[in-house]
């Protein structure tokens, strides 16, 4: 970058707020993915005012600027493929405010969201999404990617606890969406536009978030099966009679295999699959009324055992086991391909038989595991990119997995978006009219094609 | 199936680490992160930035590889370029004059600065 620009972004940040060494633009370059392009200027903004000021720049010089929270995305969005500005969040860090008679936390976009959590919590307050990098992501990249997590069956998901943003447009003026109201229908809701709009209409740098009251008590169990189909089904079952779990993962075989593998926590190695099923709540016998509830359906439904977690020490342990299934699986190939399709909850024994169909018809292992309760999946792929004619299967399977998807009612991704990797397969799934409007509202926001360029839509 | 853990395997970006690294939970910035450290390493490309972490191996036991952030090889690799910090120049300077990295001590005396790179 031009040295007099870098002099210019300077004055606003202040030097250290800008990085441009190569080391430092070669850590800037990658995500949670394989993908990888260098920024040519990293800027580090503390106030809204200075990120208003960076893009009135950035759109006067025709600058790419790619906001980025603490790159664990899954899809490659926060990479700058057209270099440009990678603007990095994580030094707007403050949670500003928890207002407790109001139940809502107003913080700025680079809080970790598990330090939101804690805090909140300290209040007796809860916020319930939990996506699995709760500890190296950011409240910004949540509201972007619209992330889930386990919870998400019971509480939703992080935009349901969306209230309203503060964000710097693509001409660098500053819109307030929402407030500290729970209903609001005064206008478009530009909240839930800019929630999961990963970049690419304006930078998000506050939000004001809603919270809910703490569950007191929780009741965790790990449920056998030694057929596939019969958890699935149980999945239904359960949600048939009336009970809300707050989370309902399913986790097969070769997933269980591998977290023993890696963590040693005494897992059945002989059973086709095994849910995990949280009730919580804030009134003890309800919530044992539910897990016993759960206990007889699942029996009714073929589970081979039930084991209801004695203490929290064996509550912890078995979310532990849930939560290293996506690392655990990095040890059994040399490169894995998750995806996040979701289909309507009753289509998910179907998917499964599907998946696995594919799964031997392409000769590559499918591990599935995910948030079976929202019908939300996630198949891997374990393969080895080194051998080009299973590399080749790999992108036939990643297409065949989401027409699963689409044929049963579903949709291509969940809670990781859309990014870089799903752009080829978006055009199926959306519709040309849909495409188009959308396109119309990017341009609508960022005429100069300068906020995260190149992402989500196929190029024209 | 398992890969096996003999060799060091190549980090796969997926930042699991920084949930543990004591000097990212610091600085909160990619560069002073394992993940970091293992990429700018893959670039060839060698930092002080290096000598930001302290050899505790946490990141290791938690990456679902296994990954070794071999922060002494690292070091290692920026003295053979000469890329050194003022303070690791003073204490290869006194270890020449002085015979010890602290500087000028009378017989007997205990040192009153410990230098550190
Ligand atoms: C081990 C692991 C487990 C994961 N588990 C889950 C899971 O359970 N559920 C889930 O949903 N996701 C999961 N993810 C994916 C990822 O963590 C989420 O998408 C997360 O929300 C990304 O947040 P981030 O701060 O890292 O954002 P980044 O990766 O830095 O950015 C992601 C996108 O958001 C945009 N963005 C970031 N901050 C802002 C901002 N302030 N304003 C505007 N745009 C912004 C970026 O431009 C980019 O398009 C997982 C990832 C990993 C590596
Ligand atoms: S060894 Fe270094 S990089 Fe790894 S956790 Fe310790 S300080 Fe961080
Ligand atoms: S070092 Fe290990 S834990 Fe850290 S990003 Fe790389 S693979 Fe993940």
């Amino acid at each position: 970058m031009e040295k007099r620009l870098i002099a210019e972004f300077s004055e606003i940040v202040t030097t250290k707020g800008v990085l441009y060494s190569p080391e430092e633009l070669a850590v800037y370059s990658y995500d949670g993915t394989f993908e990888e392009h260098r920024p040519d200027l990293v800027i580090l903004p503390q106030s809204t005012e200075q990120v208003q000021k960076v893009v009135k720049i950035a759109a006067r010089e025709r600058i790419p600027v790619v906001t980025r929270g603490m790159a664990s995305g899954l899809t490659a969005a926060s990479v700058p493929f057209n270099g440009g500005i990678a603007l990095s969040m994580t030094r707007m860090n403050k949670i500003l405010e928890i207002d407790t008679n109001n139940a809502i936390a107003h913080v700025e976009a680079g809080v970790i969201t598990a330090d939101l959590q804690a805090a909140v919590e300290k209040q007796n307050l809860f916020y319930p999404p939990d996506p699995s990098s709760i500890r190296h992501s950011t409240i910004g990249g949540n509201i972007a990617c619209n992330a889930g997590g386990p919870r998400c069956l019971k509480y939703g998901v992080t935009g349901d606890y969306v209230l309203g943003l503060t964000a710097v447009l693509a001409d660098g003026q500053v819109i307030k969406t929402g407030g500290k109201v729970i209903k609001d229908v005064v206008g478009y809701d530009l909240t839930a536009l800019l929630t999961g709009s990963e970049g690419t209409l304006a930078i998000i740098t506050e939000a004001l978030l809603r919270l809910i009251a703490k569950p007191k008590y929780q009741r965790t169990a790990l449920v056998e099966f030694r057929d596939l189909n019969d958890a699935a089904q149980t999945v239904n079952q359960i949600l048939a009679a009336g009970i809300v779990p707050a989370t309902l993962e399913l986790i097969d075989q070769t997933a269980i295999s591998c977290i023993e593998a890696a963590m040693h926590l005494g897992l059945p190695l002989d059973m086709e699959a095994v849910l995990l099923i949280e009730c919580d709540g804030s009134d003890l016998e309800t919530v044992q009324r539910e897990i016993d509830q759960i206990e007889v359906i699942c029996q009714s439904c073929g589970a081979d055992k039930v084991s209801i977690a004695k203490d929290e020490n064996e509550r912890t342990q078995l979310w532990k086991a849930r939560r290293s299934v996506s690392p655990a699986l990095a040890r059994m190939s040399p490169n894995k391909l998750g995806e996040d399709i979701t289909v309507p909850r009753e289509a998910i024994p179907e998917a499964i038989r599907r998946l696995k169909k594919l799964s031997s018809e392409m000769d590559l292992p499918i591990v599935i595991f995910g948030h079976a309760g929202d019908g939300n999946l996630h198949p891997n792929i374990l393969f080895d990119k080194r051998d080009p004619q299973q590399w080749a299967r790999v992108e036939q399977t990643v297409a065949a997995e989401f027409q699963i998807a689409l044929d049963l009612g579903g949709t291509l991704s969940g809670e990781h978006g859309v990014g870089i990797l799903k752009r080829p397969y978006i055009q199926n799934a959306l519709g040309k009219v849909s495409i188009d409007l959308q396109k119309g509202i990017k341009k609508t926001f960022d005429p100069l094609n300068i906020l995260n360029p190149g992402k989500i839509f196929p190029d024209d | 199936m398992l890969i096996g853990l003999a060799e060091n395997p190549t980090c796969i970006e997926c930042g699991l680490c920084r949930e543990v690294c004591p000097v990212f939970q610091i600085q909160s910035q990619e560069e002073y992160s394992p993940r970091g450290r293992a990429m700018l390493h893959s670039a060839g490309l060698q930092t002080l930035v290096f000598y930001q972490c302290t050899l505790c191996r946490t990141c290791r036991v938690v990456c679902p590889i296994g990954h070794d952030p071999n922060g002494e090889i690292l070091r290692s690799g920026l003295i053979e370029a000469g890329i050194e910090t003022p303070a690791n120049q003073t204490m290869i300077i006194n270890i020449r004059l002085y015979g010890n990295p602290f500087g000028p001590l009378a017989d007997g005396e205990l040192p009153k600065v410990l230098t550190c790179c």
